[in-house]
């Protein structure tokens, strides 16, 4: 039988995707050394095979990140990969910042291992897929891709959040944290049929081609020409929805009587239609609210605060940061795409400003009554969620078509937020798993920890008033939310700015409590037990160190963070 | 066409009619075999919209594996259960009654906007298998590399969740969470 | 316009409803898991009938990669409930909440 179809080899950007195939392929390795260590090496302790596990885990991520950095210079912006993928700039720092993370994580892993007996080499197999997903979701440029990606850093993380078997919190934390993505991954999936529905695509950006050919004829009606003799599936949503219209494919049927025989002919024939905005809305709205799911944004941010506390603590870190950026990062390349569309402001910012404007009250609220460390970091990462959601909103008032300076600085803006994020949450959220059972619960335990432990203490100050941002300027917390403010009063969105300012102020309250529970307050009585908690490892310390001196560093020189983009 | 919106109103029905039954019974095995029912009845519905691929793979993954799977965990931990307090008793049903209700307005009334959509005309043939084949091995060949990545993590995910034992020590998990439950309580 | 295009919207958009209620009024895990694999299924018809109405292909490719998904999910879902249900001998939603505050 003629299928018609002919013999096709994919033209496959190896460069491009060798980060990606290293973290996996060193998910594999890691798999196979914690099966066959033990037989291979006769003898080999627990703790040194652990440790082999750890080297190789944070060696494949080193890697992987060079890689990264190398493409990330000189990078093109062209889809590749069938279109799967889109490295930008943007894209590919958001990448470099979600391997700090988990590179963090890799380095504060061992001293949880031994103190909670974990099974390291699954726990590192799933971290590095987990990247891999996370990695992949920053530059995905399909949707299908983006969910496949969600779906295995969800599940990835749905476990390593329950990996603590011992500990019931930690099993009810996945329970509850598996429930609530589960629901709102199906949220995610008629948002993703819907768009398909409306646009007929599920590409993000199209080649790019087209575009140059509508700036020469510089109309839509031009477009829509081109777009007329095309496939749905070739074509990328920026390009669908600036022409205002999709292919759609017809067949007409014609009965013929040939002998005896009828014979049913059909000839496909490929038209164009207007586009359908209120499926294409629709279809915003819900992916919309998946992805709001997993970046614990109000409305749908109630399984953070549980999940924060219930997980390991360096997995919490790992979830309030290097996930929370790759989702971000796919989050703008989605609302970079749909601005082409010539309604998409009008219709998408009242919703953007409100998520924006809900999490940030209802985050800061929640924190203020707050008295565990890390319910109350939960709540704090639902406000700086709403900061980084006010710089998307600005982003779609001054879209990449018919701004295109001033959207480059809000996305520089955003990614210097998130930067600052990481790096304040990675501080915060090491200090208080290095303190042990002391730093992970109650507030109330950081009394008199200046004098107990100085430098700690200090560190976690550094955190709190980075955390707090505006007031202080010096620190990366401060400037990433002056970048952001400043750019959403330029673009004339001074109410969400107004929102983000009185939020900031109303977060001195919870993040001071804690510096002066730590400096002002004297001890509890029954102070805990000193060692108490295992001695942590010097990478465990280097990488607290090197977080704080970034934050101090770009606290004070912002300016370089962009010279290292190229 | 009268055959047509006859045999949509049996499957609309069948299917609506199951799904409410998963949504109102009790008794958990119940409800699956009336999540079985609605899978099959949608893959009805895929080879009545002509799509025999999907129909298969319906039946196969879903009203087959996938079932299974939750009959599997249900009976195997004997998690046969019935929801005690009748659903109106509780004002949050209520909410999520009124929730969704909205909900469901909104897609009705997003998906009745066909007006924009062009009269008289049928649609393209459904792809034959080939035709998905390409996709699968071009446009969609990242996700579907993927889609083995993910498969490994849910292999590993539900071997470090589901084992009864520590690999290393060999102590049950069960004995220590029992302590902690205690000991939180 | 063929009628079964909006007959097979409208009966996702039902059943896509019907879970929702399910997840939020569902005590026992499972049946509440169950719902969400109503809601995925809701939105497997919505793709094939967009896919079938405009003359699209991917449909079929894109089920796929749902049922991938769903089936995963499944796996590790029903691997928390045991582990969880392993503790505390029973997985009713509301009554799990050693985490509260």
């Amino acid at each position: 039988m003629d299928t018609g179809i002919a013999a096709y080899v994919p033209q496959v950007a190896w460069s491009q995707i060798a980060p990606f195939v290293i973290l996996t392929l060193g998910g594999l390795l890691i798999l196979a050394l914690d099966a066959l260590l033990d037989i291979v090496v006769k003898g080999i302790t627990a703790r040194r095979r652990d440790g082999v596990l750890t080297w190789v885990t944070a060696g494949t991520m080193v890697v992987s990140g060079m890689l990264f950095y190398g493409n990330t210079i000189g990078t093109s912006g062209r889809p590749f990969f069938e279109g799967a993928l889109r490295a930008d700039e943007f894209g590919n720092l958001g990448a470099l910042i979600v391997l700090f993370g988990a590179l963090v994580f890799v380095a504060m892993s061992p001293r949880l291992i031994r103190d909670r007996k974990l099974p390291a080499g699954e726990m590192y197999a799933l971290l590095l897929f987990a990247v891999g997903g996370m990695t992949l979701l920053t530059v995905a440029n399909e949707l299908v891709t983006a969910f496949v990606c969600i779906e295995i850093l969800s599940l990835a993380l749905y476990v390593l959040t329950g990996i603590d078997r011992r500990n019931p919190r930690s099993g009810e934390a996945a329970f509850k944290y598996f429930i609530l993505g589960a629901f709102a991954s199906a949220f995610l999936v008629l948002g993703i049929a819907f768009i398909y529905g409306a646009t007929g695509t599920t590409q993000l950006f199209g080649t790019g081609r087209l575009m140059q050919q509508m700036q020469v004829s510089e109309s839509r009606i031009g477009a829509r020409q081109l777009i007329s003799d095309k496939q749905s599936y070739d074509l990328g949503l920026d390009e669908i929805l600036f022409a205002g219209e999709r292919p759609i494919r017809t067949a007409t049927y014609e009965t013929e009587q040939e002998g005896r025989a009828i014979v049913t002919k059909t000839s496909v024939e490929t038209k164009t239609q207007p586009l359908n905005p209120i499926w294409l809305f629709l279809g915003f709205v819900l992916v919309l609210a998946g992805l709001c799911f997993k970046l614990s944004l109000a409305p749908f941010h109630m399984w953070a605060p549980d999940v924060y506390e219930g997980a390991p603590t360096i997995v919490t870190m790992l979830i309030a940061t290097a996930s929370k950026v790759a989702a971000f990062a796919f989050l703008i390349h989605f609302v970079e795409a749909l601005s082409f569309w010539e309604h998409f402001p009008s219709a998408s910012l009242f919703l953007l400003s409100s998520v924006a404007a809900v999490s940030i009250a209802w985050g800061n609220l929640g924190a203020l009554t707050q008295t565990r460390m890390k319910r109350m970091l939960a709540y704090s990462s639902i406000a700086h969620g709403g900061y980084i959601l006010v710089g998307v909103a600005t982003l779609v008032s001054a879209s990449v078509f018919s701004d295109p300076e001033s959207h480059e600085r809000i996305r520089n803006a955003i990614l210097f937020y998130l930067f600052g994020y990481t790096l304040m949450n990675v501080l915060a959220f090491g200090i208080a798993a290095y303190l042990g059972k002391e730093g992970e619960g109650e507030i109330a335990a950081y009394r008199g920890l200046s004098a107990r432990r100085p430098v700690l203490a200090g560190g976690m100050a550094l955190a709190m008033i980075s955390l707090l941002g505006l007031g202080i300027p010096g620190t990366i917390g401060f400037w990433g939310k002056y970048f952001v403010i400043k750019e959403a009063v330029s673009s004339g969105m001074t109410f969400l700015a107004g929102v983000a300012f009185i939020g900031s102020a109303l977060s001195a309250y919870y993040y001071l409590r804690v510096v002066v529970a730590m400096y002002m307050l004297p001890a509890e009585k029954d102070e805990p037990a000193a060692g108490a908690t295992m001695q942590p490892n010097t990478g465990y310390v280097f990488t607290l160190g090197l977080s704080g001196a970034l934050i101090f560093f770009f606290g004070i020189l912002p300016a370089l963070f962009w010279a290292l983009g190229g | 066409m009268g055959a047509d919106i006859l045999v949509y109103a049996v499957l609309y029905a069948v299917t609506v009619g199951a799904a409410l039954g998963v949504l109102l019974n009790k008794d958990t095995v119940k409800s699956a075999m009336c999540l079985v029912l609605v899978m099959i009845a949608l893959a009805g519905h895929y080879l009545y919209l002509g799509q025999e691929f999907v129909f298969a793979i319906q039946i196969i993954v879903y009203a087959g594996a996938i079932m299974v799977l939750f009959l599997f965990a249900i009976m195997l931990l004997n998690m046969r259960e019935r929801e005690v307090t009748p659903w109106y008793l509780r004002n949050s049903r209520f909410v999520g009654g009124a929730f969704a209700l909205a909900f469901f307005i909104l897609l009705a009334v997003g998906i009745n906007t066909f007006g924009t959509i062009g009269e008289g005309r049928s649609p393209a043939p459904a792809p034959s298998i080939p035709e998905l084949a390409t996709l699968l091995t071009t446009k969609y060949s990242l996700p579907f590399l993927l889609t083995s990545v993910l498969l490994l993590v849910a292999v590993i995910g539900a071997v470090v969740m589901g084992r009864r034992t520590d690999p290393e020590t060999g102590e049950d998990y069960l004995a220590d969470e029992g302590e902690l439950l205690q000991e939180s309580l | 316009m063929e009628p079964t295009f909006l007959y097979s919207l409208i009966l996702s958009a039902t059943l896509f409803t019907i879970g929702i209620v399910g997840v939020m009024w569902k005590r026992n895990a499972i049946s509440l898991f169950m719902n969400v694999e109503l809601m995925l299924n809701a939105a497997n018809l919505a793709f094939v009938a967009f896919s079938r109405e405009f003359g699209l292909m991917q449909g079929g490719a894109l089920v796929l990669f749902i049922m991938t998904v769903a089936a995963a999910e499944a796996g590790v879902g029903l691997a928390i409930f045991i582990a969880i249900y392993r503790s505390r001998r029973h997985i009713r939603a509301d009554e799990i909440d050693l985490l509260r505050g």
